[in-house]
């Protein structure tokens, strides 16, 4: 069994040259599980799928703000294997995740922050590399913040959420029904979709803001245009529904359970 | 483009669908899990199942049926019917429910509305707005058109906007299944006045009556008779406009 001391202690031992950086970088992640006590058995013993390879391990984020039976009627649909769960020691096992959400960017932060995963998906997302896929208020989650709240929000992509702000009178707010999207660059969310139109299911009242304008991968009008979806490494929100946007839906889901793999895998060690 | 939304309404009862005139004489549609993968396939934009016994009669939400249903659902989904308590709807959207349509129990308990737009959001909770004319005017009606209450149309529908409400459907009970096209003074004395879409429904029989309510201030056409019978025998089909002629209406 290790202990934290000895995490720290060879820490200290590796943490110069070549080959130390690597064990330094798992020494790290051990001394933060230990940290936040997710691990209590010796990693040696009991294997890692984010170590050692192996099924890719999909889990839904239940933070309580999400309609997960959707999502989870979706993946069904297009063959998933999937764990819904809000317990960390679970989420801990993710190789890929997806992050849901309707209601108030606050309470969502706050209940996050009540589970105790908000420093458990930065570690997942920014040291493992594990693709993460936001769907509506997650993708707002995944940036700065918004102005709906006053917590801050994960920031893994620059920018923030802003509320629609249109001179038209005779548009509602939210932005509800289908709409079509615009691809922006090319990736595997929209893999074999290049060539047709595209549409999806929207409900929101507020709308993505990039500052950096390579992050942006589709963007659809409702009075402007916005970014409907954005995608950087492993890191993809949609502000769409497409758990609920038939085909296009079916393809997308299809797409990200089929076309992404946990990016931070080969730089271990340990994995072959 | 943004577009209107085009909705079918299909009324349960029994696990059955079932379909009537004026809320009344209700004619056997067809099996719900068959009738709603039929609209997938179709490509409706959203489905709205309204159980017509379930408040009327106090019966209590048939969870385990409609979970099979709307795992068969890959667009929005409505439900009412029955929907008591906040712990109602929260078992509705685990079950793969977009939103709650409610119209009795919002009536008869205001804080219900309010709850859960706010646990939920308020894109979650949509009023039924049940009206018949009565002899002074046009008035909202609950327990599926059985019982009279004292609000008007606009009245209430502001009284449920200022609770959270994120959409209301307006069910023009004269009209249901008649194939008279819709109530376009009642869409226009309603619409403009609130912030939040209204959806209209009752009367509908082809895509020119979607585009008068629009045109009228509907947010979104519902209905029910002309997606699942044939006129003029009222022969069974379950049919839904081609991508193509709805996405024409955007048009106007």
């Amino acid at each position: 069994m290790l202990s934290e001391d000895d995490v720290t202690y060879q820490e200290n031992l590796y943490c110069d040259g070549r080959v130390g950086k690597k064990i330094f970088e798992n020494i790290s992640k051990l001394n933060y599980l230990f940290k936040i006590g997710l691990l209590e058995m010796n990693l040696y013993s009991q294997p890692k799928n984010w170590l050692f390879g192996g099924a890719i391990m999909l889990y839904i984020i239940d933070y309580g703000m999400g309609n997960l039976g959707s999502v989870g009627n979706m993946l069904k649909k297009v063959g998933a294997q999937f764990v819904i769960t809000s317990n960390p020691r679970e989420l801990e096992k993710a190789t890929k995740l997806i992050l849901p959400g309707v209601g108030a960017f606050d309470n969502a932060m706050r209940n996050l922050k009540e589970l105790g995963l908000i420093d458990l998906i930065k570690f997942k997302v920014l040291e493992e590399r594990v693709p993460i896929l936001g769907i509506c208020l997650g993708m707002q989650l995944l940036t700065e913040g918004s102005e709906e709240g006053t917590l801050e929000g994960f920031g893994f992509i620059k920018g923030h959420a802003l509320k629609f702000h249109f001179e038209d009178n005779t548009l509602k707010i939210p932005h509800m029904g289908w709409n079509e999207v615009k691809l922006c660059k090319n990736s595997r969310l929209f893999a074999g979709m290049e060539n047709q139109e595209n549409r999806f299911y929207f409900v929101h009242s507020y709308e993505v803001e990039c500052t950096n304008k390579e992050d942006i991968l589709t963007t659809t009008v409702y009075g402007y245009e916005f970014v409907s979806s954005f995608e950087k490494d492993n890191i993809l929100g949609v502000q769409f529904h497409p758990e609920k946007s038939h085909k296009f839906g079916i393809m997308l889901y299809k797409n990200f359970v089929e076309g992404y793999q946990c990016l931070g895998q080969e730089s271990y060690p340990y994995c072959s | 483009m943004f577009r209107p939304r085009i909705i079918p309404v299909l009324l349960m009862k029994n696990r059955g669908f079932y379909k009537g005139v004026k809320f009344k004489d209700h004619k056997y549609v067809g099996d719900p899990i068959n009738t709603v993968r039929i609209f997938n396939d179709k490509e409706a934009d959203e489905i709205t199942i309204l159980d017509i016994e379930a408040s009327r009669f106090n019966k209590p939400i048939d969870f385990d049926y409609l979970k099979e249903v709307v795992s068969e659902a890959f667009m929005p989904v409505g439900y009412g019917g029955g929907i008591r308590t906040v712990e109602d709807a929260k078992k509705l959207f685990a079950i793969g429910v977009e939103k709650v349509v409610l119209n009795t129990n919002a009536v008869l308990n205001f804080d219900l509305v309010k709850n859960i737009a706010d646990k939920f959001g308020n894109q979650s909770v949509v009023f039924s707005l049940d009206v018949k004319r009565a002899l002074f005017g046009p008035r909202v009606f609950i327990k599926s058109g059985t019982e009279k209450t004292k609000y008007e149309p606009l009245e209430l529908a502001l009284i449920m906007q200022e609770l959270g409400v994120g959409e209301i459907i307006l069910n023009d009970i004269d009209r249901d299944g008649t194939f008279e096209g819709y109530d376009l003074e009642l869409i226009k004395s309603i619409s403009p006045k609130l912030s939040i879409p209204l959806i209209a429904c009752g009367g509908a029989r082809n895509l020119d009556d979607f585009r008068l309510a629009i045109q009228a201030g509907a947010s979104a056409c519902a209905a029910g008779s002309m997606f699942v019978f044939h006129m003029p025998h009222r022969a069974v089909v379950i049919s839904y406009p081609k991508y193509e002629d709805v996405k024409r209406l955007a048009g106007g």
